[in-house]
């Protein structure tokens, strides 16, 4: 179980808090959902979770499995169960994805995985993923388009079979094919030991990841959670209504 | 007991004009300069004693069958001596461009001659490491290959090496030449100096794939000619220095005729204490119309205290030319840490993984296997550990 208390996290480069006492608590096994306006620190919150060095938690608490994270070390983290698809896949010349991916699932096992159980599986999951052969002997990300490095992303979670999937805007840029074959790996994964956060401006995704919860970001706090009719109700009436309904004082960044 | 240097040619036989160009040489070099940024490399001459020197063609019959000629260097001078006489150390390196050229000529213990006939093509890459005696000081190839030949060549320093090494090659390519030329500098002397200049005619083309992976302090010079027209070269080097190395790469290309092309690829990994200093130069002459020329080097730093400096510099005479260079000196990148850090890799392994594909992309155009092998071996034991 993820719980995040009363967290408050400043960008250490300009010393700016974006995260402004926010609570999250995801139990396993379910899949949560955050929506929330441009630029309002839901990329800030999933890279704190996973220990980015470019951002401090100046207050409050995250904790998963009952081990506090704060001052946990990124790599730690993830051999605890934690992964990170990223909104901005990084780019690395000279890894090659398939040696990348072996390291990453030697890293988080408890002994190494052989050459040939590796390949079997990479070659099944791929399959699953509709993925092409060239993928796996290219540099990491480098070249690789919007979609392709986000199928890369959901190919590494497969891979790797963590826990706990934060999942930046996993939906963006993909097209109609791509957002599928990404909604059947995040529902292959589904089952009591696997949790997930999915970050989106969008519903489509959730028509095919059905979400148990929905909560809306705004102003660096989640201010509101419901079910699947709130990101449906978002959809048509926009966050400013919301914002004033829930009479909170944040200002929308095409205001 | 050390001989002289007339004295060591007669122990071999060597041919007249060379032994007289050799006590010339050693007369003259004390008359003559030695260039500020050598005089580290400027040794004392080596011992000479009485070498026992194989005449055979000592190339793979194969090889032989194809006309290739691989000699001792003075039994070649014995059997060809118009080639020797016009191209060792008159062309590609000049011996009395200063005090240092002139001592090697001096003092020559060890060297090989490489001979590819006209328009002969060999596929495999041709070994001539063993042309030289490595435990020799004084040590030097001269390599022609003769018009519309294609080879390429590998070769590998072995581990026993003197306190100081030198090793100079000479590559003079006719018209249409095509040769690739794969060095594995991979010395335990304290100093090692190597040098590769090459002369190229008419539309000819020469690769060098250099890797620098030396264990003391160590001098790479290159300096191509692009003297005949459409002819090009490309240097790629990748070069490790750690604990207290100091490392200096000087490589050249002149374009001196019309349509010539010249590209200098270079990245290194500077580690713990040790310095490395890319002093790159593109030369255009007035001459050379229609022609390019272009640096990209990196240097990759990976304590506060290792040195990296890059030095490039374009000399354009002519201006209907395509020009440029590209250089950084920098860290292990903080996102691509992070990126493998999410996945779970320690922060040591992932500095290493990253270090390693830095040279990754430059190694993997060597195109001989072996040699690719070599230097991430050497890579991986040197930075891993
Ligand atoms: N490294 C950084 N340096 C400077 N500013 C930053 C940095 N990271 C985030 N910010 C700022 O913090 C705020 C929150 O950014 P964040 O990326 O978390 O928003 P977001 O909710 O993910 O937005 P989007 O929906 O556009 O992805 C923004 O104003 C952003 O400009
Ligand atoms: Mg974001």
């Amino acid at each position: 179980m993820l719980k995040i208390e009363n967290l408050h996290v400043k960008i250490n480069e300009t010393d700016e808090e974006v995260i402004k006492g926010l609570n999250l608590t995801i139990p396993d096994g379910e899949v949560h959902v955050i929506m929330g306006p441009n630029g309002t620190g839901k990329s800030t919150l999933s890279q704190t979770i996973m220990g980015s060095p470019k951002y401090s938690i100046t207050e409050g608490t995250i904790s998963f499995d009952g081990k506090e994270l704060n001052n946990m070390a990124t790599d730690e983290r993830a051999r605890l169960g934690l992964f990170i698809g990223m909104q901005y896949p990084t780019e690395i010349s000279g890894i090659k994805n398939v040696d990348f991916i072996h390291a990453a699932m030697n890293a988080v096992a408890d002994k190494p995985v052989s050459v040939l159980d590796f390949m079997k599986r990479l070659d099944y999951v791929m399959n699953f993923l509709d993925i092409d052969e060239s993928y796996t002997d290219r540099y990491l990300n480098e070249g690789f388009s919007g979609g392709e490095k986000k199928r890369n992303e959901i190919l590494q979670m497969m891979m790797i079979q963590p826990n706990l999937a934060i999942l930046d805007e996993i939906d963006s840029g993909l097209d109609i094919d791509a957002l599928k074959v990404v909604s059947k790996g995040i529902n292959h994964m589904r089952d009591n030991h696997f949790s997930s956060l999915i970050i989106t401006h969008y519903n489509r995704i959730l028509r095919y990841v059905k979400p148990d919860v929905v909560h809306v970001m705004m102003g660096g706090r989640v201010v509101t959670s419901g079910d699947y009719h709130l990101a449906e109700q978002l959809e048509q009436n926009g966050y400013a209504q919301l914002r004033d309904q829930l009479g909170i004082d944040v200002k929308l960044v095409d205001e | 007991m050390s001989m002289s240097v007339q004295e060591f040619a007669l122990s071999h036989n060597e041919p007249q004009w060379l032994t007289v160009k050799r006590i010339v040489a050693n007369d003259m070099k004390n008359t003559m300069r030695v260039p500020a940024p050598l005089r580290k490399f400027h040794f004392e001459s080596p011992e000479l004693n009485p070498r026992s020197i194989d005449t055979q063609n000592l190339a793979p019959k194969n090889l032989q069958d194809l006309g290739i000629i691989m000699m001792d260097l003075f039994a070649a001078a014995n059997e060809f001596p118009e080639l020797i006489q016009e191209n060792l150390m008159e062309k590609a390196i000049y011996w009395r461009d200063n005090a240092l050229n002139a001592n090697h000529l001096a003092y020559l213990q060890s060297g090989g001659f490489v001979f590819i006939p006209k328009d002969v093509c060999v596929d495999e890459s041709i070994d001539i490491s063993d042309l030289v005696d490595h435990n020799m000081q004084e040590k030097h190839l001269l390599i022609i290959a003769a018009s519309g030949s294609e080879v390429s060549f590998t070769y590998k320093d072995s581990k026993q090496q003197p306190k100081n090494d030198r090793l100079m090659i000479e590559v003079l390519l006719g018209d249409h030449a095509n040769v690739s030329f794969y060095d594995a500098a991979m010395t335990n002397s304290e100093k090692s100096h190597r040098v590769l200049n090459a002369y190229l005619a008419q539309n000819a083309n020469l690769k060098t794939y250099v890797g620098l992976f030396n264990h003391g302090d160590s001098r790479y010079y290159s300096n191509i000619d692009l003297d005949g027209m459409g002819s090009s070269a490309r240097i790629n080097l990748v070069s490790l220095s750690d604990q207290n190395q100091n490392q200096v790469v000087q490589t050249k290309i002149i374009n001196k005729s019309p349509n010539t092309s010249g590209l200098i690829s270079q990245r290194g990994i500077v580690a713990d204490k040790s310095k490395t200093v890319y002093d790159t130069t593109g030369q255009i002459k007035l001459e050379a119309s229609d022609s390019d020329s272009d640096q990209i080097s990196r240097l990759l730093t990976l304590s506060p205290e290792s040195k990296g400096k890059i030095d490039p510099i374009l000399l354009i005479d002519n201006h209907d030319v395509v020009a440029g260079h590209a250089a950084s000196v920098g860290k292990v990148n903080p996102e691509q840490l992070y990126y493998l850090k999410t996945r779970g890799i320690d922060a040591k392994t992932a500095r290493f993984l990253l270090t390693r594909g830095f040279l990754t992309p430059l190694i993997e155009k060597f195109p001989d296997k072996s040699v690719q092998e070599h230097l991430l071996n050497n890579l991986e034991e040197r930075i891993h550990g």
